[in-house]
């Protein structure tokens, strides 16, 4: 199991507050990493920082062997990650279907090219694509919502709707940003239970930020702690959940 | 060197007016989150108040403060109760600056409509030519100036001393946060309609007796000019609004003077960009959704 | 009469084309363009501007940049590609890092410029007076009566319209036009699914600013005349509030709330006795649309037609495959029917908030 993702040394500051100050860890293939910490320790910040979604000062982040500093948040994309964020981020006014068929990787049918000139073409691509949302659709469950408009959902049929959005450009990594906030227990152990099981293929590894601890253990085979803008360490949970520092770090912040 | 002059002195004339406009606008914008589109026919609304009371008062402190009076009543109309529903049912920022420009042009066009088809002249106010260098200004342009720094002296004592103007400031930087302390943000918000109202109704007289001849649309120049006091300043900041008045009032004039009064649109275009370009001031990327309206 | 209706129809079609244009850009790709009759007067400036013929012939009572004669349809070409290069300036400053209100009011800002730029710098396009005897199309080619001219130019817009009607159908269904709605929606997902944000932007601004520059064209080779008093701010406003009434992003509803709002209306107030001064009826005209966007802004926001729900065709045959995983499914899509927990369910379809 190689390296896949490999940060060094990340640096991200704010109007003067270094929220991520000199962040260095890797993430394994096929594999879910866990970043935890207390609150204010900057694991979103880290998060958004792979994702280009803020800009780093310094640092550099090795994806597949190549450096995602610097690009914008669409080519980090169009690279093979994909994201959740903290509050699910759906397209309101489109269908649940619309909202996956948006995850597809964007080509030459969904340009304004493909629009005007390429029409059959597009058409087709689109009924694959459309057939591929279903089956992610009713492997979570959400198939007969694929017409309701995502914004009349429930906070974790949102997780879902986000997460199946990202599994349709076939990304071969995903940020998750606290996948189980808002979700009651249940549900958060089902959408637990399909991320093991997404990771299981081999194709796919994670990145998750996350408080539940119970989920963190389940998850991940490697679990990195911050807190107040460094690392403190990397390890297993276990020794995670053994290290002084670390529970010193918890108490504090 | 009479240029320079010139420059000057009108610079500071126009720039006190631009800057107190500004600062009303961008205290709107800047504690209730509200960019008010109307504030420009506001201001022409409160010329033709101005205009109807000289028709029997010609005292500059009443005009002022009948000005101020019709200011701070009307924009209370827009700012709480017009638009008090649309907030509370969440209406999106650009919502909300729709149902301002709409109101605005409701009273642009009742004003013109009013007016009727000629323009209508500001009576001349008393008063008698100073010599300042080699330029000649007349003793009520300096009162009004006198007038605007004076209110602008009046809401930094507000703002730095009071408590409302505290509570203003917390409410400002974060109004989910303030109402949380226990800060009455819905009164506060009252409070910034009523005064920054009563700022734009004496923007509106000032203009009124500086131009003389107006008409339905005058108001809206002038606001042009306020936007990019306000942006240049960083938009939601008095300070900055007041500096950035004074700067627009300079570049202004200087641009008149210089080259020719046709271009002092173009020049506060010109810097609208530039400073867009360059130095957002917070505003870069600004998802709407991170921008709460205060309730 | 004949000439009336004929008259009426043809500014229905301009105003439909400019509608559609700003229905595009802020229904559908959410950018909020308040300065949109900027774009369709830079299309009929030019378009007279290169019809004209060159300033100091016709004894010079008009000054302008340019001059040319060119032959139709060249001139509502120009105008189209003047709009849309505007459009593209414009874009590149404003649409980057502006949104939401902010860019609203900038851009406005941006129209009330442009309207004082025109009316003071006369040499430009004949400062307040603006430009008059631009020349009818083809007119001494065709060697018709008024009239009949009239209806043919009737024709030739009600062409242009279809193909725009056509044009803008075909995006609107398109995975383009889906993407535009999506970052419209939430831009922060659309970049994160790999879309380019600012690209669809212009994109979107760039092809509203070609529509509004060809209405602009059409319009000023029919009445000839064109000055600062035919695109001021407001205009932009009568448009927004077709689009809002007629419902966003839905191209049916544009349509009706067109030919409801600058047509219908205006049109109709010309047949009431007039009271008052010339004029007194245009401006209550105003006040009366300001007051109808506020009563739709708060009643019925997505409009007449609000925006179509996009359904896909069901599979062609059972896809047997899955049956497996959906019965292991069971439980999951049984604690997902009840929306248990947290999160709200959000309300139902609010159009342009």
């Amino acid at each position: 199991m190689n390296d896949v993702l490999v940060v060094e040394d990340l640096v991200c500051s704010f109007g003067g507050v270094r929220a991520v100050d000199g962040v260095t860890f890797t993430c394994k293939g096929g594999q879910i990493t866990g970043l935890i910490g207390p609150n204010g320790a900057g694991k979103t910040t880290v998060l958004n920082a792979i994702a280009a979604a803020v800009h780093l000062s310094r640092g550099s982040i090795k994806w597949e062997g190549q450096e995602l500093a610097g690009l914008s948040t669409y080519q980090v994309a169009r690279r093979g990650i994909a994201r959740t964020f903290q509050i699910s981020n759906v397209f309101e006014h489109l269908t649940v279907l619309e909202n996956l068929l948006q995850g597809a990787p964007p080509g030459r049918a969904d340009s304004l090219r493909g629009a005007l000139f390429g029409a059959r073409a597009a058409r087709r691509w689109e009924a694959q694509q459309v057939e591929k949302a279903r089956e992610l659709l009713s492997r979570c469950g959400l198939a007969e919502h694929e017409d309701q408009y995502a914004g009349e959902l429930s906070g974790g049929q949102k997780r879902l709707v986000e997460i199946s959005r990202s599994l349709m450009s076939d990304a071969r990594f995903l940020l998750l940003d606290e996948p189980m906030a808002g979700v009651n227990p249940t549900l958060g152990e089902q959408i637990a239970e399909y991320l093991r099981e997404l990771v299981s293929g081999g194709n796919l590894s994670m990145l998750m930020v996350e408080h539940e601890m119970a989920v963190v253990s389940e998850l991940c085979s490697n679990v990195v702690v911050m807190a107040q803008g460094s690392v403190l360490m990397e390890g297993t949970m276990e020794d995670v959940q053994r290290d002084q520092r670390v529970r010193d770090a918890y108490l504090v912040g | 060197m009479s240029l320079l002059v010139d420059t000057i002195v009108f610079g500071i004339i126009s720039g006190s007016l631009v800057a107190i406009g500004a600062v009303g606008f961008t205290m709107q914008y800047g504690i209730t989150n509200v960019l008010n589109i109307a504030y420009g026919p506001i201001i022409t609304a409160a010329i033709f108040i101005g205009y109807v009371v000289s028709q029997s008062v010609t005292n500059l402190a009443v005009l002022l403060l009948v000005g101020g009076v019709f200011g701070a009543a009307i924009s209370y109309v827009l700012g709480i109760i017009l638009l008090g529903p649309f907030v509370r049912r969440g209406t999106k920022l650009v919502g909300i600056a729709i149902v301002t420009v709409n109101v605005g042009l409701m009273i642009e066009f009742s004003l013109e409509a009013i007016q009727g088809p000629g323009l209508l002249t500001f009576n001349e106010i008393p008063g008698s030519p100073v010599h300042i260098a080699n330029a000649i200004v007349n003793t009520s342009q300096i009162a009004l100036v006198a007038v605007s720094f004076a209110l602008m002296i009046a809401v930094h004592l507000l703002l730095r001393y009071t408590r409302v103007g505290l509570a203003m400031r917390a409410t400002s930087a974060d109004p989910t946060l303030s109402r949380g302390c226990g800060i009455p943000t819905s009164r506060i918000r009252a409070l910034t309609w009523l005064i920054s109202g009563a700022l734009c109704g004496v923007t509106g007289i000032i203009l009124g007796v500086s131009t003389g001849a107006f008409e339905s649309t005058t108001g809206n120049g002038l606001f042009i000019l306020i936007v990019a006091a306000a942006i240049v300043g960083g938009i939601g900041r008095p300070y900055g609004a007041m500096i950035g008045g004074m700067v627009l009032g300079l570049i202004s004039e200087g641009t008149a003077a210089v080259w020719s009064p046709a271009l002092k649109d173009v020049v506060a275009c010109a810097v609208i960009v530039v400073i867009l370009l360059w130095r957002p001031q917070g505003i870069a990327a600004d998802y709407s959704a991170t921008r709460v309206i205060a309730q | 009469m004949s000439y009336y209706i004929s008259s009426v129809l043809i500014v229905t079609c301009v105003d439909l084309i400019a509608a559609w244009g700003l229905d595009l850009q802020f229904g559908s790709a959410g950018i909020n363009n308040f300065a949109f009759i900027v774009f369709a007067a830079a299309g009929a400036y030019t378009a007279s501007v290169v019809s004209l013929g060159s300033s100091s012939a016709l004894g010079g009572f008009q000054s302008y940049v340019g001059g040319s004669h060119w032959p139709f349809p060249l001139p509502i070409l120009a105008g189209m590609a003047v709009a849309g290069l505007l459009a593209a300036a414009v874009g590149a400053v404003a649409l980057r890092r502006l949104r939401g209100d902010y860019e609203a009011i900038v851009l406005l800002v941006l129209s009330l410029i442009a309207t004082g730029v025109a009316q003071a710098e006369i040499g430009l396009v004949n400062g307040p007076a603006g430009l008059s005897l631009i020349p009818k199309p083809l007119v001494t080619g065709l060697g018709l009566s008024s009239l009949q001219y009239q209806w043919v130019y009737l024709g030739w817009c009600a062409f242009l319209t279809a193909l725009v009607f056509l044009f803008l159908r075909r995006i609107v269904r398109s995975p383009f036009g889906r993407n535009l709605r999506a970052v419209r929606d939430n831009e922060a997902a659309a970049a994160a699914g790999g879309r380019n944000v600012f690209a669809l932007r212009m994109q979107a601004f760039v092809i509203g600013g070609v529509l509004a520059g060809l209405s602009g064209a059409v319009l000023v080779e029919f009445v000839n005349a064109w000055a600062p008093g035919s695109w001021l701010y407001p205009e932009t406003f009568a448009l927004l509030t077709a689009v809002i009434v007629g419902g966003r992003a839905n191209l049916g509803g544009v349509a009706i709330g067109t030919i409801l709002v600058p047509i219908l209306f205006l049109e109709v107030t010309r047949f009431l006795p007039s009271i008052g001064y010339p004029g007194l009826i245009d401006s209550l005209e105003w006040v009366v649309i300001g007051l109808l966007t506020l009563i739709f802004m708060y009643w019925r926001p997505q409009g007449i037609f609000p925006e179509r729900r996009r359904r896909f065709p069901s599979r062609s045959s059972g896809a047997i495959g899955s049956g497996a995983l959906l019965s292991s499914r069971s439980a999951f899509s049984a604690s997902l029917a009840a929306p248990a927990g947290s999160s709200h369910v959000a309300k139902s379809t609010a159009a342009p908030e």
